[in-house]
């Protein structure tokens, strides 16, 4: 089987889309489409659905007026790993403590987010605001 | 059996239904769709509205739900603790709706059953 990427370099497929709630269903069949195609079994599709569409409405709640969402899916050998950025007016970073987060920390392998604060001179106000988390493909039948 | 039915019709929401079956004094929800942060707050009010009427027992049937999102568990979960003396079961099984109930340790505060029947009919 292909993995997409020729030499076995990491392939990288990037998605800018508005940030709005009603598009988190392409995200998440971009997600599906991705880990089926890395031959990701049913239960690590489904996870990472959840975990790509938790990082995605966290981002999304928090943008900036007509900010858009950047996703980058990085697929490896063995994990798929997805970054999500927005640009908002608060530089505070997402919850830890959030159910949510729980969810999302629960079903990958790794789960980080953090705030890439702008100048304080008042001409960018907006801060990135960054989630990235990474999912292993699964070691033989479970 | 009477029924009714709650239902999103803005765009994100297009394609989500919840359809309220009255068995005498069990109720049961056909979800259908995908619940997110777009749908959720239909099936919370769906059922909401439902418990409201303190039936014997609620059934809310996930079987025809392709997606399950933590706003998604977070309203099953607050609808079971609103539940009082009403039995509060939900139907779920498998990648996209089990799984996450499951690894989340929420399998263990809710009643879940494989069908439809086995809810219906299990004490």
């Amino acid at each position: 089987m292909s993995d997409g990427s020729g030499a076995g370099r990491p392939e990288e497929i990037e998605l800018r889309i508005g940030a709005e709630l009603t598009n988190l269903p392409i995200i998440r069949s971009l997600a599906a489409s991705i880990a089926m195609r890395a031959d990701y079994d049913l239960d690590a599709i489904a996870d990472l659905k959840l975990a790509v569409d938790e990082a995605c409405s966290t981002l999304i709640t928090r943008a900036s007026d007509g900010a858009g969402l950047v996703c980058v899916f990085t697929v490896a050998k063995d994990e798929i790993r997805f970054q999500v950025s927005i640009k908002s007016t608060s530089d505070a970073a997402p919850s830890s403590d959030s159910f949510g987060w729980r969810v999302l920390t629960t079903l990958t392998d790794h789960a980080d987010s953090w705030v890439e604060r702008n100048g304080q001179d008042g001409s960018r106000p907006e801060h990135l605001v960054h989630i990235a988390l990474a999912k292993r493909r699964a070691d033989g039948p479970a | 059996m009477s029924s009714e039915a709650f239902q999103d019709d803005s765009a994100g929401g297009r394609g989500f239904s919840v359809e309220v079956e009255n068995h005498g004094e069990t109720v049961v929800l056909n979800v259908v769709g995908e619940v997110d942060l777009t749908t959720a707050p239909v099936l919370e009010e769906s059922i909401a509205t439902v418990l409201a009427r303190r039936p014997d027992m609620v059934v809310v049937d996930l079987s025809k739900v392709g997606f399950l999102a933590s706003v998604g568990m977070s309203v099953l979960v607050g609808c079971n603790e609103q539940a009082g003396t009403t039995r509060f079961r939900l139907v779920a099984t498998g990648a996209s709706t089990f799984r996450p109930l499951e690894l989340t340790g929420l399998a263990d505060a809710i009643s879940i059953f494989p069908t439809r029947d086995q809810a219906l009919t299990e004490d």
